[in-house]
C-alpha cells in the first residue's frame, strides 16, 4: 500500500498517459464539434424542413439513439472496409460518437431555440433578414445562454464515450491503460491513475453543469 | 377528544407553556420575548397582521420549527430550553400528541381521503390496518364525508380537503390541535363549513390554538385571545376583555374590523 | 454449422437478457439507496454520497468494466466470479450513479410542505420518505426509469469487451468465422434497433401521458378551471 502512494512510482507512467490523454481530447473535442453543429442543424430542421426531410431526420435520430455506439463503431470501422469504404479510426470515432451525441442533444438545442419568442423572428424578417439571417443574428445569440448546459453535458458525455474508441484501436486513455496493465501487471496503480484523471476532469465539470442548469432554469420560469 | 383531567385551577401546570420564546431567521428576528400558555380544554385564538409572527409561534408549539431562544414546557415538564438545552425527548412522539392543521391543507395526494386519515394511526400508533381504516371511516361519517372515503384529494373542494385534514389530525387523538389560518386559503362559500366543524370541536371540549383572521369566529368561540404584532405579543387575555376593553391602544386598531357573527362573511378591509 | 450458430445465438440472447435484468434490478435498488442517502438530514452522509455519485458518474462505463475485470481478475480463480457477474457489477455501479440523481431530483420536487405535514403527525424522516414522499415520485420518474432500461440494453453490448458471451460477442465470433463484418454488424445493429425502438416509442408515449396527467391535475390547472 505505501508504494501505491509514492509519487516516484507514477512518474514512469505520466509521459505515455499524457499522449493517450491527448488522443482522448482529440476524439472528445472533434466529436463535440460535430455534435454541436449536427445537433443545431437537427434542431433547426425539425421545425423548418419539408416533410420528407423531417421523416429522414426522425429516422436517422431513431437509428443513432437506438443502436449502441460500440456497434456503430464496429459497423463503420470493421464493416465498411469489406464493401470498399475505408475510414480511419480517428475520423470514424469522431463522426460516430459526435452524430450519436447530436441525436441525443438535438432536443435540448431545440428547447433553447424555443426560448426565443417567435415575435423576435418576425421582427427580423420584417427588417429584411432572410430566415438564415434571423437565425444567425437574432435567434441564436439569444438562445445561446440556454445552450450552455446541453453543450457542457455533451462534452462531459463525450469525454467518457471516447473510451469506446479503444475498441477500434485508438491509443486513448483506456486503450493505453489496458496496455500498461498487460505489460507491467501493475493493475492497482494504473486503475488509480486513470480514475484520478477522469475524476479531476469530470467531477468539476459535473458541478459546473449543475450550476449552469440551476441558473438558466431560473431564467426560464421568470 | 382531549384528555381533560378536570383541571381548572391556575396552580396546575399548563398543557403547553412557552417562556421568552424567540426565533430568528438569519439576522431577522421574527419572534421575540413571547410568553404564552394554553390550558387543557382552552380555546385560544391568535390574531394580528401578517408578519406578526403568529404562524412562527404556532409552529414552535409543536416544534415544527425549533426556537432560537426560550423555554418550552409540556404539562410542567421541560421539553427544551434554547439555545442551551436542546430537547432530549422524542420529538416525534411529542408531535404525534399535537395535531396541526395547515393553511393549504397538505393532504397526501397519492392517498385517498380514508388513506390520509388512517396513515398516521396505522404507522405511528401501531393500529392494525383494519382498525385504522375503521376509525378513519368513523371520523368521515361524523363529518358527513364518508361518501368521499375513496376519493383522492385532487377531486375534492378546498372545504372538503380542510375538513379531512382536521379529521386526519383528530385520528391521532391529540391533546390539542393547532390551526394555522385554516380558512385563509378557502373560497368564501366554503369557510362556513370548516368553521362549523371547528366550532363543534370547540363545543366538545377540544383544546385548540387557532391562528386566524376570522375575528367574528374568534369572538364567538375563543376563551382567550392573543394579539400579536411585529414578533411580539401586544396583548393577551380573556376574549371579552381584549375585544371590548383592551388595555393597549394598539389592540383596538388591530381588531378594528367590525365583529360579525361568524356565519356571515366579514366585510373586506 | 448453421445449427451450432443458432444454438450460440440463442444462448447469447439469453445472456444479454439476463445481464440486462440483473443490472436493471440491482441499479434500481442501489439508486434508491443512494438517492435516500443524498437527501438524508445528516450532512456528512449527504456529502460523502455526493462524492461517491459524482465519482461514479465521472468514470466511463467501459473503464469501469475493464477495471472490475482486471481488479477482480486476481480473485476469479479463488472466488469464481465469471465475467458475467463482473459486467453486472460494473454496469450496475455506472448506471446507479445516474439513476440516483433522477430519483434525488424526484424527491426534491416534492414540496417541503408535504414533509411538514408528515412531521406534524409525528413521522420520522425515513418513515416520511417511505410512506409519503417516495410514492409521489414514482409516477413522474417512470419515463426516466424506462430510459434507464434502454441504456442498460445498449450498455450490455460493452460486456463483449470482457468476453461475456452475449449478443455482441457472438457477433464478433461470427465475424471471425465468416469474414463478413458488414453483414454481421448490420444485422446486429438492426437487432438492437428492433428491440430498442419500440421501447423508445413506448417511453415517449408514457412520458406524454404522464405530462398530460400532471398538467390536468396540477393545482394551477384546477384553479384555472374553477
Amino acid at each position: 500500500m505505501p508504494e501505491l502512494l509514492a509519487a516516484t512510482s507514477y512518474s514512469s507512467l505520466t509521459g505515455e498517459f499524457l499522449r493517450a490523454g491527448i488522443e482522448t481530447l482529440k476524439i472528445a473535442f472533434g466529436a463535440w464539434a460535430v455534435s454541436a453543429v449536427a445537433g443545431l442543424l437537427l434542431a433547426v430542421a425539425r421545425d423548418a424542413a419539408i416533410w420528407p426531410l423531417k421523416v429522414l431526420i426522425a429516422l436517422l435520430t431513431a437509428v443513432l439513439r437506438s443502436i449502441p455506439q460500440l456497434i456503430l463503431l464496429y459497423l463503420i470501422f470493421f464493416g465498411l472496409p469489406s464493401v470498399g469504404i475505408q475510414i480511419d479510426a480517428l475520423l470514424t470515432a469522431i463522426l460516430v460518437l459526435g452524430l450519436a451525441d447530436a441525436a441525443f442533444n438535438a432536443e435540448y438545442y431545440r428547447g433553447s431555440l424555443l426560448t426565443v419568442p417567435h415575435t423576435q423572428r418576425e421582427a427580423g424578417t420584417s427588417l429584411g433578414f432572410s430566415r438564415l439571417g434571423t437565425m444567425r443574428h437574432i435567434v441564436l445569440p439569444q438562445a445561446m445562454l440556454y445552450m450552455i448546459a446541453p453543450l457542457l453535458n455533451s462534452f462531459l458525455s463525450l469525454i467518457k464515450t471516447a473510451t469506446l474508441a479503444s475498441a477500434i484501436g485508438l491509443p486513448e486513455i483506456l486503450y493505453h491503460s489496458q496496455n500498461e496493465i498487460q505489460t507491467t501487471g501493475e493493475v492497482t496503480r494504473v486503475i488509480v491513475v486513470v480514475i484520478v484523471i477522469y475524476a479531476v476532469v469530470c467531477m468539476p465539470l459535473i458541478r459546473l453543469t449543475a450550476y449552469v442548469e440551476r441558473r438558466t432554469k431560473e431564467r426560464l420560469y421568470t | 377528544m382531549t384528555t381533560d383531567e378536570g383541571r381548572g385551577t391556575g396552580s396546575s401546570p399548563a398543557l403547553i407553556e412557552v417562556v421568552g420564546l424567540g426565533k430568528d431567521f438569519g439576522s431577522k428576528s421574527v419572534l421575540d420575548g413571547v410568553d404564552f400558555r394554553v390550558e387543557s380544554g382552552e380555546k385560544v385564538c391568535i390574531v394580528g397582521p401578517s408578519g406578526s409572527g403568529k404562524t412562527t409561534l404556532l409552529r414552535c408549539l409543536n416544534l415544527l420549527i425549533e426556537p432560537s431562544r426560550g423555554t418550552l414546557l409540556h404539562r410542567g415538564e421541560l421539553v427544551g430550553e434554547w439555545p442551551d438545552r436542546r430537547p432530549a425527548i422524542d420529538l416525534k412522539a411529542y408531535r404525534s400528541r399535537i395535531g396541526f392543521v395547515f393553511q393549504h391543507f397538505e393532504l397526501f395526494p397519492h392517498l385517498t381521503a380514508l388513506g390520509n386519515i388512517a396513515l398516521a394511526p396505522r404507522h405511528i400508533l401501531g393500529e392494525s390496518r383494519a382498525d385504522a381504516r375503521r376509525k378513519a371511516q368513523g371520523l368521515l361519517t361524523r363529518i358527513g364525508l364518508d361518501h368521499l372515503a375513496d376519493a383522492h384529494p385532487h377531486t375534492l373542494s378546498g372545504g372538503q380537503k380542510q375538513r379531512i385534514a382536521i379529521a386526519r389530525a383528530l385520528a391521532m387523538e391529540p391533546e390539542l390541535i393547532l390551526f394555522d389560518e385554516p380558512t385563509s386559503a378557502l373560497d368564501p362559500e366554503m369557510v362556513g363549513e370548516v368553521l362549523s366543524m371547528m366550532a363543534a370541536l370547540a363545543a366538545g371540549g377540544t383544546t385548540m390554538v387557532i391562528v386566524t383572521h376570522e375575528l367574528g369566529f374568534a369572538h364567538e368561540i375563543a376563551d382567550k385571545v392573543v394579539v400579536m404584532e411585529s414578533g411580539g405579543i401586544v396583548e393577551q387575555g380573556p376574549t371579552k376583555e381584549v375585544f371590548d376593553n383592551p388595555r393597549n391602544p394598539r389592540t383596538r386598531e388591530i381588531l378594528r374590523p367590525p365583529k360579525t357573527t361568524w356565519g356571515q362573511t366579514a366585510p373586506i378591509v | 454449422m448453421q445449427g451450432s450458430w443458432a444454438w450460440t445465438l440463442y444462448h447469447a440472447l439469453g445472456t444479454t437478457i439476463r445481464l440486462c435484468l440483473v443490472t436493471f434490478g440491482a441499479s434500481l435498488v442501489l439508486s434508491a439507496l443512494l438517492a435516500t442517502a443524498s437527501s438524508a438530514p445528516w450532512r456528512p452522509l449527504r456529502i460523502v454520497t455526493r462524492l461517491v455519485v459524482d465519482l461514479l458518474r465521472s468514470i466511463p462505463i467501459l473503464a469501469l468494466l475493464i477495471f472490475v475485470y482486471y481488479g477482480l481478475g486476481k480473485y476469479t480463480a479463488s472466488w469464481q466470479i465469471s465475467p458475467f457477474w463482473m459486467a453486472a457489477i460494473a454496469l450496475t455501479l455506472g448506471e446507479s450513479a445516474f439513476l440516483s440523481e433522477i430519483f434525488r431530483a424526484g424527491i426534491e420536487a416534492i414540496p417541503r410542505s408535504q414533509w411538514e405535514a408528515a412531521k406534524s403527525l409525528g413521522f420520522s424522516w425515513l418513515a416520511t420518505l417511505r410512506l409519503v414522499i417516495a410514492p409521489q415520485t414514482l409516477l413522474p420518474s417512470m419515463p426516466a426509469i424506462v430510459n434507464m432500461g434502454i441504456f442498460t440494453l445498449k450498455d450490455s453490448s460493452l460486456a463483449s469487451i470482457i468476453a461475456v458471451p452475449e449478443i455482441t460477442q457472438a457477433a464478433n465470433d461470427l465475424v471471425s468465422d465468416t469474414f463478413m463484418p458488414f453483414q454481421v454488424f448490420s444485422l446486429l445493429a438492426l437487432f438492437y434497433l428492433g428491440i430498442i425502438l419500440p421501447f423508445t416509442i413506448v417511453a415517449g408515449l408514457a412520458e406524454r401521458l404522464i405530462a398530460r396527467y400532471y398538467g390536468l391535475h396540477s393545482d394551477r390547472a384546477r384553479a384555472a378551471r374553477a
